[in-house]
């Protein structure tokens, strides 16, 4: 018997009996259709973060702040103290210098450090002459910015330049962020020590998409930052300036990008009195919430499939039971028992790849239309946020192991049809 | 030239105090092109001498000759092939997918013999053709009356153009006027066609119109007449 031949029988023999092969495919979509439809919002869920991860810095980037300890130290005794050492508790804050940055900067692993310039901002005010309270944040690592119009701030120019978060369009007076682009707003800063203001003026030169991470936080370029800084030192006693209270380092990719190996790059951070953070620490969080979700989604839909084989078993009992003087007859004209094997195998498989493909199908069908309704309703401020994502490797993937899984449970029956003998099974009223 | 040969074939079942002895040591020997009917009441073994010969079962002891080769110690692969090319199977109860088609049902062991299906369907036309029922190839097998149903079997078990045909109690579940044309097939095949015929029956009337009666009781051939 030719494959094609197995195939075309193991089709005709579920049309057979249709209500019976039509409910333990429905069996099969329940499961399947969960683990597409929560894998998609795992997708989903992972690409917007990963997108938001790019958007805060390159991934090759690590925040470097004084490591800080409880006052009874990592042991039993207080902490000695180290005067080499930055030592930070909860009352006291230490800040790192010039000195540190070089030290980082020499660490084994670390292509270069800089230090992020603290500066203050009272105000922000454009056409409309309102004046708003102002978030804002420097440019950090390799990052790429998420742009609704306009372009990205340049870091080497010199002129001030802004991207503006999209919160503050309507209320600055623009019509809209192709409006504000190219308009200039005020800041208001004060130097510490004198308390007295000073407005800068810079130029939006383009406006950021809706951000989960850093909502209302706008970009800055450094001309504009080490401006802002400057004026808030003025005054100050000469002990007092370059103090961060951090230092933004890039790691060298090249040497460390496993997760191994920039775990021990932190612990010699740790060692020598700083702590650091990449970029997925922070965010780390909220994926291994997602990942924990979703994780036990699909093990209710691992449980549906589990239930849903032992529907095959059954199906392909009765099915084997029922055939079994065609069974005999055909073994009796020379067929195989391994062919009578794969006839029943084949058939199992059969049920596991339509109930598999209508139930991702069903839940591409659910995911547009809750995306569709989501981006208008409790997504709609997130530009950017697609929940529910299909992937053509992760859809196949299922597939296969749901055939598989089903191919499993078809062994079973299979293998009992091919154990039949001929003449007891011609024999069987 | 025997076709087929069996020598002191012994079949038991069972093991120690309820073992049952279906045939205590046959020896047939069945020419080329001969109609032979193997007669006997329900329970002397002619069922499962037919079953021997047919190489579905393997005997406790003695052996089969098929064209003068031995079988014993064929393997599972080409036993299934040979039964597919040298036997057909004609049985009381048919033994129909009645929900299939005719031509589907005819064709059946050219599938398993993994011929193309163009070449099936010339030759599963051309059996039909022979039982006269190539007008209902595209028929549902249950829309058939009982006689149309065995020639449909007929047709089927001729269809690869086999040595030999077995046909256990081929009238048994029709009544004599339809019966009358089966056998007519039947014997029609055996001498135009030269297809041996073996026929396990408990009919004395189809069995005389067989060249040959082998008479079993209890496992033993009591009469062979030719």
């Amino acid at each position: 018997m030719k494959f094609g031949d197995i195939l075309k029988s193991a089709c005709t023999n579920l049309m057979r009996n249709k209500g019976r092969t039509i409910l333990t495919i429905v069996a099969i979509f329940i499961g399947s259709f969960t683990i597409a439809l929560t894998n998609g919002v795992n997708i989903g869920v992972n690409d917007y973060i990963d997108k938001q991860v790019s958007g805060v810095g390159g991934d090759d980037m690590m925040l470097i702040s004084p490591k800080a300890t409880v006052s009874m130290g990592n042991t039993d005794e207080p902490q000695k103290y180290d005067p080499e050492k930055k030592t930070s508790t909860m009352s006291q804050n230490a800040t790192l210098n010039d000195k540190d940055v070089e030290t980082i900067k020499e660490m084994d692993g670390m292509k270069d450090a800089d230090s992020v310039k603290s500066y203050s901002i009272n105000y922000i005010s454009g056409a409309s002459d309102e004046k708003y309270v102002f978030s804002s944040m420097p440019i950090l690592g390799s990052l790429e910015v998420d742009l609704e119009a306009g372009k990205s701030v340049n870091q080497e120019s010199k002129d001030f330049e802004i991207n503006l978060a999209p919160e503050f369009v309507k209320s600055l007076g623009y019509k809209s962020a192709e409006d504000a682009v190219g308009k200039t707003v005020k800041l208001s800063t004060t130097a510490s020590a004198t308390g007295e203001e000073t407005i800068v003026e810079a130029k939006i030169v383009g406006v950021r998409n809706q951000s989960l991470m850093q909502g209302g936080n706008s970009l800055l370029n450094q001309a504009l930052i080490d401006e802002l800084s400057a004026i808030g030192e003025q005054g100050l006693p000469e002990s007092m300036l370059g103090q961060y209270g951090m230092v933004v380092a890039t790691m060298d990719k090249a040497t460390y990008s496993s997760d191994k190996e920039i775990a021990d790059l932190k612990e010699r951070l740790g060692e020598a009195g700083y702590a650091g953070q990449t970029v997925d620490d922070e965010i780390g969080m909220i994926r291994n919430i997602i990942n924990a979700i979703t994780g036990v989604l699909t093990m209710f839909g691992a449980i549906a499939l589990l239930a849903a084989s032992f529907g095959i078993v059954n199906t392909l009992f009765m099915s084997v039971q029922e055939r079994t003087r065609e069974i005999g007859l055909m073994k009796a004209m020379g067929l195989s028992s391994g062919k009578v094997f794969s006839i029943f195998s084949i058939e199992a498989a059969l049920i596991g790849f339509l109930g598999s493909v209508l139930g991702i199908l069903g839940a591409a069908g659910v995911g547009n239309l809750v995306n569709g309704i989501a981006s208008d309703s409790f997504l709609s401020s997130l530009t950017g946020f697609t929940l529910i994502q299909f992937s053509w490797s992760s859809s196949g993937a299922i597939i296969l192991i749901i055939m598989a899984i089903a191919f499993l449970a078809g062994t079973l029956p299979a293998r009992r049809a091919a154990k039949l003998d001929p003449i007891e099974s011609l024999r069987y009223e | 030239m025997s076709v087929i040969e069996a020598k002191n074939l012994k079949r038991s079942y069972g093991k120690n105090e309820s073992k049952f002895e279906a045939l205590k040591g046959v020896d047939v020997k069945i020419e080329k092109g001969e109609s032979v009917a193997i007669v006997g009441k329900s329970g002397s073994g002619k069922s499962t001498l037919m079953h021997l010969l047919a190489l579905l079962d393997h005997p406790s002891s003695g052996e089969i000759l098929l064209n003068d080769q031995n079988t014993t110690n064929i393997k599972t692969k080409e036993l299934n092939k040979l039964r597919n090319e040298s036997f057909g199977f004609v049985f009381q109860q048919f033994f129909m997918n009645t929900k299939d088609t005719v031509l589907n049902n005819v064709m059946l062991p050219l599938k398993i013999a993994g011929i193309s299906a163009g070449k099936r369907k010339k030759m599963a036309m051309a059996a039909l053709k022979e039982v006269e029922l190539d007008d209902k190839a595209s028929n549902k097998a249950n829309d058939l009356s009982g006689g149309q149903k065995q020639r449909v079997c007929i047709a089927r078990a001729l269809v690869n153009n086999p040595q030999i045909i077995f046909a256990d109690e081929p009238t048994g579940n029709l009544d004599s006027k339809t019966g009358v044309k089966v056998e007519q097939i039947l014997f029609d095949l055996n001498k135009k066609q030269g297809i041996t015929l073996i026929i396990v029956t408990h009919d004395d009337e189809l069995a005389a119109r067989c060249d040959r009666q082998i008479h079993i009781i209890d496992g033993n051939i009591v009469k062979d007449v030719k």
